[in-house]
């Protein structure tokens, strides 16, 4: 490492509130090399970026040194920096691009106000962008997370910056787009000579870009080596942990037996356009049909129809042995107890004014199950299988981490003994060590109840843990459809091999 | 609500010796008296309860049929909704002022009547508001959780929406119920308010611009109060708001 682009020396950074953020935080970042920033939420990731950038929220108190080409990096330096010798990228593109306003309109305002001297053209072509004068006309609800994604580093590359922060700017994205921007990155940093940090929670990121890792436990570094030792040997418990995690064990066996869900020629149409066509899919008691595919193939109206939450047309439709949109009313209600949902946001899946027993006792309820007592008695039961504490049941949602909140949500899907549990991306908003414990938690109740699980994700590793068999689904259409370890080893058609490219 | 006690000078009481007084300390009638000798200040502030009383009724009534009305369209979606939304839009389509002069006018000038006017002014938005809320939360993966357990939309409404509701409710009713108190101000300002004795702040304000050139706190005793009225509640409103909302819910 020659000379360091940016240098933190016992960075510490305290909110006003009192609780300390990061602590004796020391690195450096040469031009052109990848640190990656490594750990889970709540460890200070953002903040270390914030505080690069001068974005502090107010009251945070900062202590130790910071050096940007050897000069002092101040509040008042960083404000300079902002947009120019320092770039930042965010997670949410949406958010960050005004609305109503042309992508090109907004390049070249920053353009102009950077007197780069290129134009909107080369700019979208450096980030792997369609550069015709008519794409850069369209709105930001016209493009794709991935493209968004992309015209935000165009954005912050405007006035050619030094360092870049990349703050989970793949977090949000299905694998195939988030693999484009990882490629994106790379070869800037390579043809810019960019300082990059990458800031993010994913393994797979990581060890695509990364030269260096940075591993960053409640505030303090845990861990900061070359990529090769981390993956190689990891230097800390807590590096194993997070990669035991993420490397899980082989694809159980192809299940066989009597059908739970039998579906041929179902279609479906969601917001008024065509989600599903033409879609077969079978599942025997007690397997697991992992259903995977790029955001916008149609899963999770897959999912509502499912759980007869929304209308669908089927030549055979058998979910739990009936067809919910035949059944009479009250038919339909008792039918409800066989198959059951865990949606993906564990953020908004319970009711925030009722608290986890009230939650917990709402099934019951509603089909009238037990009395108090034998109530009272199921829902510790259910905590107790979801390995939740019993104390937790005054809680509000609020006060729940949200490994606890997916806990209660999928409690509350067990509370009227389903047959068919449909899992919406039921672990992507969770951290790695926690989504292994869910699974596993899945797997459990699979194996001790006899569960069936549709279980939808674009987490292809997940899906290779739990799933018997497979779906490949692409623009509402199945493209393959068989057991785990035949499409994941052997994939035939040309997506499969796209989205497994993406996430190896 | 405490003024009657405060001052000890009768509201209607007329001392023909101290007709106009201008305010001040030594005489007793702090904020004047008026153009037949009554006094100023307590008969804003009881001029300021009975408006108080009436923006209050009114929001009640606002509260019941809004949330009711909004609860139910933004739960059931759907046709129903869609009409639901298009009776309120004919009705808020029909110049409100217009008619409520109309109908006081025509079943003569009674306080029920009135705020029943203008409680039903105030729920058509506040029925709007909470339908686009109630529809926002309806897709939210906790409802639709509920409905995948078996509720039907009587239990989603009771049990989900409307106690999701209550906060965003309460913060529109504190804006609602100053405008309320506006709106009956201006029809006792045209003199369609309540009958004498009893008068609201709008209805001391008409006497007071009879009375403006000689005796101008007639006027600005009541209109200050009002304003300070008016300013207080939206001052409450913020309060609330920032209290109740938490992220991703009110």
């Amino acid at each position: 490492m020659s000379v360091a682009k940016l240098s933190v020396r016992q960075l510490c950074v305290r909110y006003r509130d009192g609780d300390v953020v990061l602590r004796d935080l020391s690195f450096d970042l040469a031009a052109g090399e990848c640190l990656a920033v490594l750990g889970e939420s709540g460890s200070g990731k953002s903040t270390l970026a914030r505080t690069l950038i001068g974005l502090l929220p107010n009251g945070a108190r900062t202590n130790g040194e910071l050096r940007f080409d050897g000069e002092v990096l101040d509040i008042a330096a960083a404000a300079r920096l902002r947009g120019r010798g320092i770039g930042m990228v965010f997670q949410d593109a949406a958010a960050s691009l005004h609305p109503l306003r042309r992508i090109g309109v907004q390049l070249s305002e920053a353009l102009r106000r950077a007197q780069a001297g290129r134009t909107v053209s080369d700019a979208l072509g450096e980030v792997g962008l369609d550069a015709s004068s008519t794409f850069a006309t369209r709105y930001p609800y016209e493009l794709s997370g991935g493209q968004r994604q992309r015209v935000m580093i165009a954005l912050a590359l405007a006035a050619s910056p030094e360092l870049l922060i990349a703050d989970e700017v793949t977090s949000a994205l299905d694998p195939l787009a988030a693999r484009e921007i990882l490629d994106v990155l790379a070869r800037l940093q390579r043809d810019r000579r960019l300082a990059l940090l990458f800031i993010s929670h994913d393994l797979l990121a990581v060890r695509h870009l990364a030269d260096r890792v940075l591993l960053l436990r409640h505030g303090v570094v845990d861990a900061l080596v070359d990529k090769a030792i981390f993956f190689a040997t990891p230097p800390s418990d807590y590096a194993r942990v997070l990669l035991a995690a993420a490397v899980r064990g082989a694809a159980p066996l192809l299940v066989s037996g009597t059908a739970v869900l039998q579906v041929q020629a179902l279609s479906a149409d969601y917001a008024e356009r065509p989600a599903l066509r033409d879609i077969d899919l079978a599942l025997p008691r007690g397997g697991a049909l992992g259903v995977i595919g790029a955001s916008g193939s149609g899963k999770s109206t897959l999912a509502r129809v499912l759980l007869a939450l929304q209308s669908g047309h089927a030549r055979t439709l058998q979910i739990a042995g009936a067809d919910p949109f035949v059944l009479s009313h009250a038919a339909r209600k008792s039918w409800r107890r066989r198959v059951q949902i865990v949606f993906q946001d564990p953020g908004m899946a319970l009711d925030p004014r009722m608290t986890v027993a009230e939650t917990l006792l709402e099934p019951l309820r509603l089909h009238g199950i037990g009395d108090a007592t034998t109530r009272a008695a199921r829902v510790l039961e259910l905590l107790a299988s979801v390995q939740l504490d019993a104390t937790l049941a005054p809680r509000y949602p609020q006060q729940l981490s949200g490994g606890q909140k997916q806990r209660v949500a999928i409690a509350r899907a067990l509370a009227l003994d389903p047959e068919l549990l449909v899992c919406d991306e039921a672990v992507s908003a969770l951290d790695l060590p926690v989504q292994a414990e869910i699974l596993a938690l899945l797997q459990d109740l699979q194996r001790m109840r006899g569960l069936s699980l549709v279980f939808i994700s674009h987490d292809l590793a997940a899906v290779r843990v739990l799933c018997d068999r497979v779906l490949v689904l692409e623009q509402g259409r199945v493209v393959e459809h068989g057991a785990t370890v035949d499409v994941l080893l052997r994939p035939q058609h040309a997506h499969t091999r796209a989205l497994l490219a993406a996430s190896t | 609500m405490v003024g009657p006690w405060l001052r000890p000078f009768d509201a209607w009481h007329t001392d023909w010796t101290q007709l106009q007084i201008a305010p001040g300390i030594t005489h007793g009638h702090w904020l004047g008296s008026d153009a037949i000798g009554r006094d100023v200040f307590v008969r804003t502030l009881l001029a300021g309860r009975v408006s108080l009383l009436l923006g209050f009724g009114a929001g009640a009534i606002a509260l019941l049929f809004g949330l009711a009305y909004g609860a139910l369209a933004g739960t059931l979606g759907g046709a129903i909704e869609r009409l639901m939304m298009r009776a309120l839009d004919v009705v808020s389509a029909l110049p409100f002022l217009l008619i409520v002069v109309l109908l006081l006018t025509l079943f003569g000038r009674s306080g029920v009547l009135l705020v029943v006017a203008v409680g039903v002014y105030a729920c058509i938005d506040l029925a709007r508001m909470l339908r686009a809320e109630a529809a926002r939360l309806r897709v939210l993966p906790f409802v639709q959780a509920a409905r995948a357990l078996g509720a039907g939309p009587w239990w989603l409404l009771t049990r989900h929406i409307v106690p999701n509701l209550l906060g965003f409710a309460v913060v529109y009713l504190s804006l609602a119920i100053p405008q309320a108190i506006l709106v009956e101000s201006f029809l006792s300002f045209l003199g369609l308010g309540l009958d004498e004795p009893s008068v609201s702040l709008g209805g001391l304000l008409a006497e007071g611009v009879q009375e403006l050139e000689d005796a101008p706190w007639v006027l600005l005793a009541p209109g200050g109060f009002l304003a300070a009225l008016l300013i207080a509640f939206t001052l409450l409103g913020d309060a609330l708001r920032a209290r109740l909302q938490r992220p991703g819910v009110a």
